[in-house]
């Protein structure tokens, strides 16, 4: 680096000459002794990259005279996975940006308006302090809510749990498919598919079901290429042409929102072929089970669910040993008849032909017959979906639970090459559960139980009167913007923490600036485990302008309400207490351990691809897939059904007024809104586009960049058109998490749906937002434009 | 034998990510309104867009920098020398011997060099990765990153390919990665009516 060096040297000449006194240094002082490697202003540091996408890439970073001046990736002990991104990449100029808050301030304008006033760390955290205090007192602790956004490396749950707060982390976002596929599978949160992406190369047909890998998760893409490589047929189910797609065997292209009516089909295909695999579901399903055809619950004697075994040629518990449960037949007790899960599911599909499915996905006839014996006999074979399409739907559910079925009657889930569920970033992976931060027991700490799913806190009467927000949640997680801004207006306290001025902090009465991940107090911070690795995270560089860590701001915080001395001192502490009596993938693990690895080391756990159930034991009531859904049943929904769109349908009378379906695709641009303001990329994509096909623009004397207005009864927003013959007519697309300030006017949260389906509730996670099911109109914006 | 420094880039596998595009920025401390490396769509008008009528569509990207030509139009028409080929077949300019005055820019087919109007704006606001500064007035363009590949490491944008699109090595190698790659995939070099004789090859 002979170049860089005489470059340093030079600049140092420059200052040298500009020193003050002006007199020259002698010669020892003014050369260098040193080379680059050794120079002391230069220095090597190893952290992991957290916002929002969940890659967790390990990063070498080269800092030189304090400043980050380059990303690499580090070298992961599986080394397929040393990998970075554009947006990695283009953090080199984001932690720098012109949009960093530089020092906590006060609004001094209304909520929502923007206007504010430095002020000092102490005046900030004595205000917030007091008015929680007050709050806490007169109200009680679930009168204040924190939440903490996906990209926060340190979400603030033990202040939350010393307050009484309530506290999620998860609400209404990526949780839509995999609530349905819990009740099949007892899949935890977000849904992840059973394999690792790793094992796709041993997959023989892989359906992306409104899934964008590529894109979203494009530090898997040589996975993908392998699997191709391999042999396997990849199909894209998208209504739209995506980068995906375009990589893949097929695309079948359908409906927006009626991905479970095709699914349907599919099931009605493999009971019509008896494609299915009998033994399978015998031994590791409740297809055997019995249902009630008074009360349509699953028959029981005393506690136990029954089968009838054929052995026997009696009722037995389900788990008794030895017997051959019956997957058909007519069996009735007490004069009650009884029906398997079996039939009754057949039963229950009989109507969801290919024909009949054709004219709801609009998908030929055919193509889901083709399908369907693609997947069903020519397995193992993967049903993958993402979260920016098909999730974001409000009967998003009863997809995740027809795709559920149709890998279990199948035989894909427990099996080398199948799975089912959400692929995106690793998240399958093996487990290393950390241990939390042990709070005194005796002071009766605990945060406040969630008196609703927190996506109805806009919508519904609670106790709640403060929000403390890590991030830029208030815009990006939320539909309906002006919903939320009303909400926020009635609060007594909203208090930002975040990096950036992006639309959240212009609600805040008080904004504490906290730093990027690179920046931070410590020599050490955050711990993460991902792609079968834990990593921890080193200090890069010194907190920039007066930003502090989401951890020093929670501990000063606490100090102001005399709660400190429970904290740990530093993220080390926190991080050894997470780590004491560790779970065995985690055993010899330690800070010093990773210290001494480039701050990364695999998880004890063996090389072959992670793949879940693999021993047939799921994680539901009864241990095995469960077809049937009792939980379900008082809305109707023992099985899935399909059910037209919410809002985003020809059936729906607002169709006349707003005929448009409206998307917020995921996009490699952003990782939700993070990014926005990252000028490297802004080089590239510099504004947010109504992407809509070019018959559709016609329609409205629309040309390809004209200023555009998109609007519904919720509200509107404009940003330029581009013709995109990728979109599917009647369905228009803005690539989600745009800050309002590259909008021309608005926000896309300004139009989205925010309805919170009722059969939510009872599932694992909640309510899924349906940001998807939207309707919209478009129109020429007014003026010259 | 001497080198003869080449590429391959699949474009079966690129899938229009940008990374190498920034890896480059990163790397060779590119200003800002600049790249050296860019990933251009083959579809529609605009980036990321598909040319044809739904669902009859087609799409695809094709990162395009400095092809490293044997034949090297911009070497042939540089007045002072700045332009050359080195021993190891990369086209690489001299810094201080550019007098700026944008022949090669215009002799260049494929339109892969930028040229300093002003002075070069950085953000962050510091120099990064490991090429020297360019000046105002000064023409610049990829380098098969020479800091890197001087010391037998691959040029950042091929380390960095998510998708593991981008090959480097010798042509002059036969059984090198890249030659057997353009054997085997039958490599194209671009505008290969113009004669330049590029060392990137395309795989389509």
């Amino acid at each position: 680096m002979g170049l860089s060096r005489r470059t340093f040297i030079k600049t140092g000449l420059a200052g040298a000459a500009l020193g003050a006194c002006g007199a020259l240094p002698p010669v020892s002082k003014w050369l260098r002794q040193s080379d680059a490697a050794s120079d002391p202003q230069e220095k090597v540091a190893y952290t992991y990259h957290p916002p929002n996408c969940g890659g967790r890439c390990s990063f070498k970073c080269t800092v030189k005279d304090g400043k980050l001046v380059k990303i690499e990736a580090n070298e992961w002990p599986d080394k397929r996975n040393s990998l970075v991104c554009l947006r990695g990449l283009s953090e080199l100029e984001r932690v720098y940006s012109p949009d960093r808050i530089k020092t906590p301030l006060k609004r001094v304008g209304e909520r929502g308006e923007g206007k504010f006033v430095p002020i000092s760390w102490d005046e900030a955290l004595t205000t917030v302090a007091g008015k929680l205090k007050e709050l806490k007192d007169k109200h009680g602790g679930k009168s204040i809510y924190l939440k903490a956004s996906s990209g926060v490396e340190h979400p603030m749950f033990s202040l939350a749990t010393m307050l009484g707060a309530q506290f999620t982390n998860h609400a209404g976002i990526d949780i839509g498919l995999s609530g349905g596929l819990h009740q099949i599978t007892g899949v935890g949160l977000f849904g992840p598919m059973n394999n690792e992406v790793t094992d796709w190369v041993n997959s023989k047909t892989i359906i992306l079901l409104g899934n964008n890998f590529l894109e979203t998760s494009m530090t898997d893409a040589q996975f993908f290429y392998d699997a191709k490589e391999a042999g396997a047929k990849i199909i894209s189910i998208d209504p739209s042409y995506s980068t995906t797609t375009t990589r893949c065997d097929q695309w079948i292209s359908l409906r927006p929102g009626t991905d479970t009516a095709l699914i349907l089909a599919l099931i009605n295909q493999v009971f019509a072929n008896k494609w299915y695999h009998e033994d399978y579901l015998r031994k590791n399903s409740t297809a055997p089970f019995l249902i009630r055809e008074d009360d349509k619950k699953l028959f029981k004697l005393g506690d136990k669910y029954q089968v009838w075994d054929k052995n026997s040629g009696s009722f037995q518990p389900y788990d008794a040993p030895g017997i051959q449960p019956e997957l058909e037949g007519d069996f009735a007790a007490d004069g009650v008849k009884l029906q398997t899960v079996f039939a009754a599911l057949r039963e229950h599909t009989k109507g969801n032909t290919p024909a009949w499915a054709a004219k709801i996905t609009e998908v030929p006839e055919q193509v889901i017959k083709d399908l369907a014996k693609q997947y069903a006999t020519a397995g193992p074979a993967v049903l993958a979906w993402g979260w920016g399409g098909p999730d974001k739907w409000y009967h998003a559910d009863s997809l995740g639970r027809a795709g559920g079925i149709l890998a279990a009657l199948t035989g894909n889930i427990g099996r080398v090459g199948g799975g089912v569920g959400a692929a995106n970033h690793h998240l399958p992976g093996y487990f290393a559960p950390f241990k939390g931060w042990p709070l005194p027991k005796d002071k009766g700490f605990a945060p406040a139980k969630p008196e609703m799913p927190a996506t109805d806190f806009p919508q519904k009467p609670n106790s709640v009167r403060a929000v403390i927000i890590q991030g830029n949640t208030l815009n990006q997680w939320l539909a309906n913007a002006h919903q939320t801004a009303a909400w926020l207006k009635k609060l007594d306290l909203v208090v930002v923490v975040d990096i950036f001025h992006n639309d959240t902090v212009n609600y805040a009465d008080i904004v504490l600036p906290t730093c990027t991940n690179f920046e931070m107090e410590y020599d050490c911070y955050n711990l993460q485990v991902r792609r079968n690795h834990i990593m921890m995270m080193q200090k890069v560089i010194d907190p920039l302008y007066e930003s502090k860590t989401d951890f020093k701001i929670e501990q000063e915080l606490a100090a102001k309400l005399g709660l400190a001395q429970y904290l740990p001192k530093t993220p080390a502490d926190l991080n050894n207490a997470r780590l004491k009596d560790p779970a065995p993938p985690l055993k010899g693990i330690t800070v010093e351990t990773l210290k001494a690895n480039r701050y990364i080391q695999r998880l004890n756990a063996p090389w072959e691809p992670f793949r879940s159930n693999m021993n047939q034991v799921y994680a539901t009531p009864t241990k095995k897939i469960q077809l049937y859904s009792e939980v379900l049943l008082p809305f109707g929904a023992g099985f899935p059904s399909y059910e037209e769109p919410q809002e985003a349908s020809p059936h729906n009378p607002l169709f006349k007024k707003y005929p448009l379906q409206f998307s917020q695709a995921h996009t490699r641009y952003r990782a939700h809104s993070s990014f926005s303001n990252a000028r490297w990329i802004t080089q590239i994509i510099k504004e947010p586009k109504v992407e809509m096909n070019p018959k559709d623009a016609q329609k409205r004397g629309l040309k390809n960049g004209d200023l555009v207005e998109v609007f519904n009864d919720r509200g509107k927003f404009q940003a330029r058109y581009q013709a995109t013959p990728d979109m599917r007519p009647g369905s228009i697309r803005v690539s989600e998490g745009w800050w309002s300030k590259y909008f021309a006017a608005g926000n896309l949260q300004n139009v989205t749906n925010s309805a919170n389906n009722p059969r939510g509730y009872p599932l694992s996670h909640g309510p899924v937002i349906p940001f998807n099911d939207t309707l919209v109109e478009v129109k020429k914006a007014g003026g010259a434009n | 034998m001497a080198k003869k420094l080449g590429m391959t880039i699949d474009l079966k596998r690129c899938m229009g990510c940008h990374t190498c595009s920034l890896g480059c920025k990163m790397q060779n401390n590119v200003p800002m309104g600049m790249l050296w490396n860019r990933i251009l769509t083959i579809g529609g008008e605009d980036v990321d867009t598909a040319r044809g009528e739904f669902p009859s569509l087609e799409k695809s990207w094709m990162p395009l920098s400095c092809l490293h030509c044997e034949n090297a139009s911009c070497v042939k028409v540089c007045p002072v020398g700045a332009t050359y080929r080195d021993e190891d077949g990369r086209v690489l300019i001299n810094y201080d011997r550019c007098i700026g005055c944008r022949y090669c820019m215009a002799a260049c087919p494929y339109n892969v060099r930028v040229f300093n109007w002003q002075k070069p704006v950085r953000e962050p606001g510091h120099s990064y990765g490991e090429a020297p500064v360019r000046a105002k007035g000064i023409m610049e363009k990829c380098t098969l990153c020479v800091e890197r590949t001087a010391k037998g490491q691959e040029p950042r944008c091929v380390e960095v390919c998510p998708a593991k699109a981008r090959k480097f090595g010798d042509l002059n190698d036969p059984n090198s990665e890249v030659s057997k790659a353009i054997r085997e995939r039958g490599g194209q070099q671009l505008l290969a009516e113009k004669g330049t004789k590029p060392q990137v090859y395309y795989l389509r």
